[in-house]
């Protein structure tokens, strides 16, 4: 028998919107910080390194508009792989190293078409490599050892509750 | 309804009559709170009814305003409301998972976490349910875990 009880997942449009605007207010304030944070002095380089930066002292309506899309693309991942809707894999972990996988691609792919870094910048592709690989790792190791550590815990206190019903019988 | 209770020491075991005109359903529902006491269960299946030994269900699902019965091999109907057996049936070890499910958690075979707090319980005949969040943290609670 392989039948399964499933639970409707009640996450609605409102859950995809709530974290649409919780990453684009991320963004959008990671980047402001670090234009401020940096002297005046350097802005003209930043706009060399980065499209993000194109304009020394705001964030563009262009940027703006990539960060939302970028914003809505991660919802849209988030709500792929969090949910029984489309996915149906048993493991929290798996689920959580295809989500990064995927939201790395997917802003490997914004960061190209956009032109975030210049293609030709060596430099700026190994930072987000390198940026991104040890969160990567660190959130896989961590993701996979939560969830054996609490399985581990639910079942050993199962066992223990089967045994003190049993011997109350 | 009347009630009448006879006290005689000399009766070896406690005796339960009832008597009555026709058999209404109050009369089986109270027939079968008492069955359960007896760690019995009236169920139906194919237009059978059986006394099914307490102890040898899996789980009891409530769909289409229907109560399915689980066990090992077979799954019979009640005419019982869920939560009605969830009253009757608690101090037997059953809980609920859901919204439309009850468990017995001696049952159980191996449970695991899964997405939004929730979790995944697989019985003894490999059968999966899954306790929603609301469920799946009473059930954290049940285990010693909170």
């Amino acid at each position: 028998m392989s039948k399964k009880i499933e639970i409707v997942d009640k996450k609605s449009a409102k859950d995809f919107v709530h974290c649409t605007c919780l990453a684009f207010t991320m963004q959008t304030v990671v980047a402001a910080l670090v234009m401020y944070i940096t002297s005046p002095g350097v802005a003209v380089e930043q706009s060399r390194i980065s499209s993000i930066y194109a304009t020394p002292g705001f964030l563009s309506k262009e940027t703006l508009l990539q960060f939302l899309l970028v914003s809505f693309l991660t919802a849209l991942l988030r709500h792929i792989f969090m949910s029984d809707r489309v996915l149906h894999i048993p493991s929290i972990a798996l689920r959580i190293t295809l989500m990064f996988a995927f939201e790395i691609a997917m802003l490997a792919v914004v960061v190209l078409s956009c032109g975030w870094f210049h293609s030709v910048s060596v430099g700026a592709w190994i930072g987000f490599v390198i940026g991104a690989l040890p969160c990567l790792i660190a959130g896989i190791i961590l993701a996979f050892k939560t969830e054996m550590r609490e399985n581990e815990e639910m079942n050993e206190a199962l066992r223990k509750k089967q045994e003190e019903e049993k011997n109350r019988e | 309804m009347k009630i009448s209770i006879n006290i005689n020491p000399e009766n070896p075991e406690t005796e339960i009559s009832v008597t009555c005109p026709s058999l209404t359903p109050e009369v089986e529902k109270l027939i079968s709170m008492i069955r359960v006491m007896d760690s019995k269960l009236t169920v139906r299946k194919d237009s059978e009814v059986f006394l099914l030994d307490i102890g040898e269900i899996l789980y009891l699902e409530a769909m289409e305003r229907k109560c399915f019965v689980y066990t090992e091999n077979a799954v019979y109907e009640s005419d019982a409301k869920l939560y009605e057996l969830e009253q009757q049936l608690a101090a037997s070890g059953f809980f609920r998972v859901s919204k439309s499910a009850l468990l017995q958690l001696k049952h159980i075979k191996s449970l695991r976490a899964d997405i939004n707090h929730r979790i995944r319980i697989t019985m003894d005949n490999g059968e999966q349910i899954i306790a929603s969040r609301m469920y799946a943290d009473e059930l954290r609670e049940r285990l010693g875990l909170r």
